[in-house]
């Protein structure tokens, strides 16, 4: 019996149920789509935020006075390879060495780095590609980056003050090095000629060694626990605190003895506190818009539902006059409710698999990722939208005096 | 205008006053929805720019032949260009301490930036923070006091980690700064410009003070711009998806109300209305429910972009007037589209057959 009567009532009815049910599906696409935007903006924008630089700068461990003037001390360039070995090695997105020495009777100073290196992970098969280019993409070179041991980027500053162009040559520690472009930064390398590492070192005689390692992580925002220090933690906490991806966790296994040894992995706090804190700013602005939208468009959504049941007082009359009870009528609107649903729900879903890996693609070069979690909740919200939207003129319904809707009036 | 149309739609609306305000409900919360992240996405750029800034500053003004800037010509710099949002003043130097020579840095007390200070950041005349490369070397805690090149003693108030080679560096104020060097001048000044117009502010000041040098900080201003870019991006096409999809789900609001009455478009036809004075009647009536409901979105759009913004950002976004007329024009056209093609089925079928019911 009931049975018959909602399929009588899809059968009848194709236009209005078809309305309705697009109205859902629309509804639900929208609400799964923002969700899944919402769930993954963090992991986004956190790689966007990247390309301010390095968050932790690792490099030798110095007492004393040391500290200011006196020996210098150096990294091993063998060590750089295991950063990607530590707890959180798939959130090291870039790596670059730095080795600045100084002609001390020109007083012009040097950098050996690497712009694009495949470097060997222990016991990965594919190689991780280290370099500046990763870690500080706004460096621009007018020109090309130095192949030959003669040759050698200068930077702009040092360029404009030595009048120095691509093609001329520069005098450093007693060898004649080509100028193959200009380097731009903005910073300190500004002021200094810039070549390959192993150039650098070989010149120098300081083969194997780097002096300050540049390391990029995706890292969790900073928040309280992650304030505290780890000295007053229990084991418990400190494993906690390890375990999670925070910039200061990342830097303590990045100074372990086995990773970088006699290391000190420092974090960049401009950079890191920053970025912590526009993510969590743009999340919470993701979620306030999603709530928003998902209930504007529920409650428009419930307002088609509205109509949609409204229009149908004479049928409800009509059943209590052949004698069905409350609970007969509910049921039979309720049903078809769950119907409109559940399809509205499952179509929204699948739409909302499109727009989000479009969205992604468009916005951030690649898709987002779409949670099976959302298939329940598209469905969960569909359903909260249709009955939500069915209950009050049920309620209005079932109030009805069949005598009188059946007569016309309301 | 008939009367008749007029007489209609007063009567229409007043007894079905709860359709007409659902219809202007769905209207409301898809105009309301669509204002409110289209004012978002505009300021958008306004409030994670200003969050950006603690990045650091995207261009540093400096004297060109490395000497000192004045005062007067500093606070002129700053007024040079719309463009710049921030500046901070910075004085550099080098300062003797227990036979070291100390890098010492002045600025303002409300304009330090980011640094982790274990302890409290300087404000007085006669404080000073330490960085964390000096602390052992000057073995120096927090609450000490310690003698610069001047023979004064400055009381320690914290030790701070910045993770740069200010580490290795001291801080004070600006004032006690320009005390310490006998100077009424800056060494540099900070500015945060607005990076979509860095170039224009590169040129006033240059021009304005041919002698000062500008130099764009391209780590800070190259990341903001595109982090921002990307943010602003993400806005607009969050928008698009949500000014497509609850326009769709409105329209279809908007036809189910329709669809709801065509036994009224059958009576009509059957009393002697024309097509024309059919369509004229549901149209004028979606129009007055769009025209309510947009005028209400409208609203609504705004207030819920001022609570968005004031949770996630702490401070309230310009509204843009330009979004009125638009959320007007925008309700008009999808209620009355939507009104019009149920209705133009409706005629097509004969009054009798709608009138019994089929």
């Amino acid at each position: 019996m009931l049975l018959t009567l909602i399929k009588k009532s899809f059968m009848n009815q194709k236009k209005p149920m078809t309305v309705m049910v697009v109205s859902v599906a629309m509804g639900t696409a929208l609400s799964a789509s923002l969700l899944s935007l919402a769930f993954d903006i963090s992991n986004k924008v956190s790689k966007e935020l990247r390309s301010f630089g390095a968050n932790i700068i690792v490099q030798p461990r110095v007492s004393g006075l040391a500290a200011i003037g006196g020996q210098a001390r150096y990294l091993r360039e063998s060590d750089i390879s295991k950063a990607k070995t530590i707890f959180w090695r798939h959130n090291i997105v870039g790596l670059a060495p730095m080795l600045a020495v100084r002609d001390e009777e020109s007083g012009i100073a040097m950098l050996g780095t690497w712009r694009r290196k495949e470097i060997r992970i222990p016991e990965e098969k594919t190689p991780f590609i280290a370099g500046f280019e990763s870690v500080m993409p706004w460096w621009s070179i007018d020109g090309r980056w130095p192949e030959k041991r003669t040759e050698t980027l200068a930077g702009a500053a040092i360029a404009e003050r030595l009048r120095l162009s691509a093609g001329d040559s520069v005098l450093f520690m007693g060898r004649r090095l080509t100028v193959t472009g200009i380097l731009s930064t903005g910073g300190k390398e500004d002021e200094m000629l810039v070549s390959e590492l192993d150039h650098v070192q070989a010149m120098t005689g300081l083969e194997g060694k780097v002096s300050q390692v540049f390391v990029s992580a995706l890292t969790t925002p900073m928040d309280d626990f992650a304030d505290r220090d780890p000295k007053t933690m229990t084991e418990k906490e400190y494993e906690k605190w390890y375990c999670t991806g925070y910039v200061t966790s990342i830097a303590k296994q990045l100074e372990d003895e086995r990773v970088f040894s006699g290391a000190v992995a420092r974090p960049v706090w401009p950079v890191a506190e920053t970025e912590g804190k526009v993510l969590n700013r743009l999340s919470l602005l993701i979620y306030l818009l999603t709530g928003l939208v998902i209930s504007a468009s529920a409650l428009g959504v419930s307002a088609t539902m509205i109509v949609g049941i409204l229009r149908r007082t004479e049928e409800v009359a009509l059943m209590k006059a052949v004698g069905a009870d409350s609970i007969k009528t509910v049921s039979v609107f309720l049903a078809e409710a769950m119907i409109i649903g559940l399809a509205g729900g499952v179509i929204g879903y699948a739409l909302s698999h499109l727009v989000s890996a479009r969205l992604g693609m468009l916005v951030f070069g690649s898709a987002l990722e779409h949670k099976a979690v959302l298939l329940p909740l598209s469905l969960l919200v569909s359903l909260a939208i249709t009955i939500s939207g069915a209950y009050l003129p049920i309620r209005r319904a079932l109030l009805i005096k069949p005598a009188v809707a059946l007569k016309g009036g309301e | 205008m008939d009367n008749w149309l007029i007489y209609f739609l007063r009567k229409s609306i007043a007894q079905r006053k709860g359709r007409f305000a659902l219809s202007s409900v769905a209207v409301m919360l898809a105009v309301g929805s669509m204002t409110a992240l289209a004012t978002v996405s505009i300021g958008v750029r306004d409030k994670i720019g200003l969050q950006l800034r603690q990045y650091g500053a995207n261009m540093m003004v400096t004297d060109a032949s490395g000497g000192e800037i004045p005062m007067d010509t500093a606070n002129q710099v700053l007024s040079s260009s719309a463009h710049i949002k921030d500046a901070a003043f910075h004085v550099y130097g080098t300062s003797r301490v227990k036979g070291l020579s100390v890098e010492i840095i002045g600025m303002e007390a409300q304009r330090m930036g980011t640094y982790r200070v274990a302890g409290r950041m300087p404000r007085g005349e006669d404080e000073i923070m330490v960085g964390i490369n000096l602390k052992e070397a000057l073995s120096i805690e927090a609450g000490m006091t310690m003698r610069l090149g001047d023979g004064k003693a400055y009381t320690v108030t914290g030790i701070f980690e910045r993770g740069s080679e200010e580490d290795s560096a001291v801080v004070m104020t600006l004032g006690s700064a320009q005390r310490l060097f006998k100077i009424d001048a800056v060494s540099a000044i900070l500015i945060n410009g607005d990076t979509r117009y860095l170039g224009e502010i590169e040129r006033a000041v240059s021009q304005r003070f041919p002698r000062l040098r500008v130099k764009t900080l391209r780590q800070v201003a190259v990341a903001e711009e595109r982090v921002l870019d990307r943010i602003e991006m993400l806005m607009l096409v969050v928008s698009l998806i949500v000014l497509f999809s609850s326009s769709i789900a409105l329209g279809s609001t908007m036809a189910a109300s329709i669809i709801e009455r065509m036994e009224e478009i059958g009576l009509m036809k059957a009393l002697g209305a024309t097509r024309r004075d059919i369509l004229g009647f549901f149209v004028s009536e979606a129009a007055a429910a769009g025209l309510a409901g947009s005028l209400s979105g409208y609203v609504f759009g705004v207030l819920s972009a001022e609570a968005v913004s004031v949770t996630a950002f702490g401070s309230f976004i310009a509204p843009r007037t330009v979004f009125l007329p638009a959320a007007a024009i925008f309700g008009l056209i999808i209620s009355v589209l939507s009104a019009v093609y149920p209705v133009r089925d409706a005629l097509k079928i004969g009054p009798a057959v709608i009138l019994r019911g089929e």
